[in-house]
């Protein structure tokens, strides 16, 4: 037994010995024991089990209130984004309507422009002040000016910013339709609504089932909008975790809303891996063929796509123009909500890149994103190496610990570490990370494993065997082979990993708001400040100038990974995975 | 120059190669074959060192390279899929092992330039992409990669299965002009029964993780050892007892009535061949027209025997028309 460990730690070599060693501590450290210990912290009570965390809970007609609300949202979403998002990719990919390419641009636009950064663009629009309630207050000077805020504003916010998913997955499950099973069915006879209802629908099935869970869970841990647009009037659970947590007093309560929206997530994520395990509708057709547009005969069937189209295009391009605009002005029409040639100025812009507290927290965010979108792409090489090239308990344990962020919401993983590193704890060398700058960052990697690590795994899975084998029969050493041959077939895949992570974690402020040093604040919270209403006139103008250049920087992010080599394309449809 | 002796692999329970002897001479071309799943591949990657086996050893002129790493054992190999390296270029490509063993680059110029000419790649060719080159100049690159370290023994893995029927037969010939040239002991994989009897100076049949016949491509074709290589190599008629009865009654040949003879379809005629010939009248039910010849299934009291006549521009029979059979009982294999 003794001899075969022996012979087992002489195969994996020094450096391997060193890698295992720091990924098991990492693993440990920051994916278990936070976990066990926020629900310690949430069941013992002076050394001593109980449950009277249930019994406040149950009191708290808030918390109640917020849970029930998640729930409405959560079903109401799943109604609403399915359908607006159904809709979009048929008016881009199966019906024929003019100008499509330009509409497409914005409905892609949700891959840009999302997070707090779309609730506080819509509550700048549509708010009391906003440039398009000014504009209705014109029309019905009777109405009501804070008219956008509540159940209302939150599921409109939502549905139009949660249909990014539908675009990539339903628009590429589509494209994945055999056209010779259209012109099979029309050969038949069948109408263009049996063809719509009985051919092509169906097949979207599997893809919608996923899309319907990843948008209750969605829903369920909807942060920006209600708490930036719900008002009193309409909380949910994650925004009443982050007033909870701020008390010592209600700490535990916070934390056991959390886990109940991990067992939520993780119960609906089961679910998931059942429908995907279920299997897709795949083309059986050898010689496939590629889907061609639908026209629509029935003139008033036409006119109807065509305008709820073109209405769609409206809610999801305007708020980016006027966003654009109102960037371009001054806090007289920023405050007043309107729009003049007067109020054009490029001060904004020049003050994003003079002044110190303009540009401070984009250079915190960039240095953030940056270093954890790279950290946890080199995390991931290096777990899927160990994944692929050892299949052992051992790796097959780590795999799985690695994924464990996956199954929870980000705030429930940034409360575990609130409550487990705010004082010294031996397997973090007694330092207290609460409250210094690198706990962001740790947390930031922590939540892009499971997402890094489906991608790079798979890139690593497309390395055909044969290739290392080759270079080893040549006389190759494995890290030779590493550097030279599989390191450069998974660099586009990499790539493409750090630029999603970069993008997703810029203005992040879910897991943000509650880690940041108070002195390093990043875009996100500084961008959700600026959108409370005792917020100066100052920091709301440079939101606009935030969202514009965050707008372009995603946009050149996505360019990369999708312009250029589609390699993002063809990862996701290998690991039909999604980025959290 | 290489021996398996007592070769076992295995999978978990699962016995992929099952005590396996077979020695190989020096400058042989020798090939493995079998159907998929026979553990042809199997033994060749136990060879390279790829996989360790469970049992037994592998001598390369007599010496244990049993345990001996992949890069130590200098075999040089072709992949089916080429395995070429998709980020390199041509040149790279068949550089790599001379770069691994830290040559110069004048001498890496050197010899990639005289092993490009060995496989026929020009220059301009060299400086190519791998994924600009054709099927047949990829396998090239494979080859001209396997062979420049000058390995003692070349290993190739089904290295004609990706291409097609006419550029396969190409490259057959060249592969084994280049083997000849050498001199380098080749160790070749397939399932296509036609390549290993066109290239091969000995044949081992692969199946269910055993030899069945190791010989010479006409021993083989010709003196089947057992049904399944009389079965898996060519097209053969089944003789079924009653059939063996007519033979014997005409030659006296002494065959086993109880066992099923088995003859080639292409030593079955519907003209006669020799004196001593096997007559069996019976009635055209099919008749495939393949361009050089035609094939007939022929029904002999209620048992379908096929044979084949060449399109020489005699006349040819009808489906339904009656047909007399030639075969010569020396040709009936019994096992």
């Amino acid at each position: 037994m003794k001899q075969l460990l022996i012979r087992k730690l002489q195969k994996i070599g020094p450096v391997g010995i060193i890698i295992r060693v720091v990924l098991i501590w990492f693993a440990i450290a920051f994916l278990i024991v936070p976990n066990i210990n926020m629900i310690i912290s949430i069941f013992v009570k002076d050394g001593r089990f109980s449950t009277d965390v249930f019994n406040r809970l149950l009191s708290s007609e808030r918390a109640i209130k917020a849970l029930i609300n998640s729930f409405i949202l959560a079903f109401s979403l799943v109604i609403s984004v399915n359908v607006v998002g159904v809709l979009l990719v048929l008016f881009t990919e199966y019906l024929e309507i003019k100008g499509a390419k330009i509409l497409k641009l914005a409905y892609l636009s949700t891959l840009v422009y999302s997070g707090v950064v779309v609730a506080t663009g819509y509550k700048f629009i549509y708010g009391s002040t906003g440039f398009a309630t000014k504009l209705l207050l014109h029309i019905f000077p009777e109405m009501n000016p804070n008219w956008f805020t509540g159940y209302f504003a939150v599921m409109f916010v939502m549905t139009f910013a949660c249909t990014s998913n539908h675009i990539i997955f339903l628009s590429n499950a589509i494209r994945g339709i055999d056209y010779q099973t259209v012109e099979a069915a029309k050969n038949m006879g069948a109408s263009f609504q049996a063809i719509l209802f009985k051919v092509v629908l169906p097949v979207l099935k599997p893809s919608m089932f996923a899309l319907t869970i990843l948008t209750f869970l969605t829903g369920l841990g909807a942060m920006s909008a209600p708490l930036i647009v719900g008002g009193q009037s309409f909380q949910t659970i994650n925004p009443i975790i982050i007033t909870f947590a701020k008390s010592n007093y209600s700490r535990d309560i916070a934390a056991l809303l959390a886990v109940i929206l991990g067992i939520a997530t993780m119960g609906l994520l089961a679910i998931m891996n059942k429908v995907e395990k279920g299997g897709n509708y795949i083309s059986i057709s050898k010689v496939k063929s590629k889907i061609t547009k639908q026209k629509i005969n029935n003139p008033l069937i036409n006119i109807l796509a065509h305008a709820t189209a073109y209405l769609l295009f409206v809610i999801y391009a305007g708020p980016i123009l006027l966003v654009i605009l109102f960037s371009f002005t001054n806090s007289e029409a920023i405050a007043s909500g309107e729009l003049s040639f007067r109020f054009l100025t490029v001060k904004n812009y020049l003050r994003l890149f003079t002044a110190n507290d303009a540009y401070k927290p984009y250079l915190i965010s960039l240095t953030y994103s940056i270093l954890a979108a790279v950290a946890v792409a080199l995390v991931a090489v290096v777990v899927s190496r160990v994944i692929q090239k050892y299949k052992t308990k051992f790796s097959a344990t780590l795999e799985y610990t690695m994924l464990i962020p996956w199954l929870l919401p980000s705030t429930l993983i940034a409360l575990g570490l609130m409550t487990t590193y705010n004082r010294p704890q031996m397997i973090m060398f007694n330092k207290v990370l609460i409250g210094s700058s690198y706990i962001l960052l740790i947390a930031y990697i922590i939540v892009k494993i499971p997402f890094s690590l489906r991608m790079v795994k798979a890139s690593f899975y497309s390395v055909e065997n044969s290739l290392e084998e080759a270079a080893t029969s040549m006389g190759s050493s494995p890290l030779n082979t590493m550097i030279k041959i599989v390191l450069p077939i998974i660099f586009p895949a990499v790539i493409s990993v750090v630029a999603l992570n970069f993008n997703s974690l810029i203005a992040e402020y879910d897991m943000t708001v509650f880690l940041y040093h108070p002195l390093l604040a990043p875009l996100g919270p500084v961008i959700k400040a600026a959108s409370d209403e005792e917020a100066s006139l100052d920091a709301r103008t440079m939101v606009f100038v935030y969202s514009v250049i965050l707008m372009l920087i995603s946009s050149l992010a996505l360019y990369f990974v999708y312009g250029k080599k589609k390699s993002l394309k063809k990862l996701l449809k290998i690991v039909g995975g999604t980025n959290k | 120059m290489i021996d398996f002796r007592n070769i076992q692999i295995k999978y978990n329970d699962f016995v992929a190669i099952d005590n396996l002897n077979l020695t190989i001479n020096r400058g042989e071309f020798f090939t493995f074959l079998g159907p998929s799943g026979c553990g042809k591949t199997t033994t060749l990657r136990s060879l390279v060192g790829f996989i360790q086996p469970s049992g037994g050893s592998i001598f390369v002129e007599d010496k244990d390279i049993t345990n001996l790493p992949v890069e130590k054992r200098k075999i040089g190999i072709v992949f089916q899929s080429y395995a070429l390296f998709p980020t390199m270029n041509v040149f790279d490509n068949i550089a790599f092992g001379l770069k691994v063993q830290k040559f110069s680059k004048d001498k890496i110029n050197q010899l990639v330039k005289s092993v490009a000419d060995k496989v026929e790649l020009s220059t301009a060719q060299l400086y190519r992409n791998i994924s600009e080159l054709s099927g047949g100049q990829q396998q090239r690159v494979a080859l001209a990669r396997a062979i420049i370290l000058e390995p003692q023994i070349l290993c190739l893995d089904e290295p004609l299965s990706n291409l097609d029927a006419k550029l396969r037969v190409g490259l057959r010939g060249e592969l084994k002009r280049l083997q000849r040239d050498l001199g380098i002991t080749t160790l070749y994989v397939t399932h296509d029964q036609e390549e290993a009897l066109t290239l091969s100076d000995r044949i081992a049949v692969f199946n269910k993780g055993r030899i069945e016949q190791v010989g010479p491509p006409y021993e083989i074709y010709n003196h089947s050892a057992s049904e399944f290589v009389c079965d898996f190599i060519g097209d053969i008629n089944r003789l079924k007892g009653s059939l063996i009865t007519r033979v014997i009654e005409q030659t006296q040949k002494p065959l086993n009535v109880e066992k099923e003879g088995f003859i080639r379809i292409e030593r079955v005629s519907a003209h006669k061949m020799e004196a001593h010939d096997v007559v069996l009248a019976g009635k055209v039910i099919e008749r495939e027209y393949n361009g050089i010849y035609s094939k007939y299934s022929v029904d002999i009291s209620g048992e379908c025997i096929k044979c084949i006549e060449k399109n020489d521009g005699s006349r040819y029979f009808e489906e339904g028309e009656s047909i007399t059979l030639h075969l010569n009982s020396n040709d009936i294999m019994q096992f």
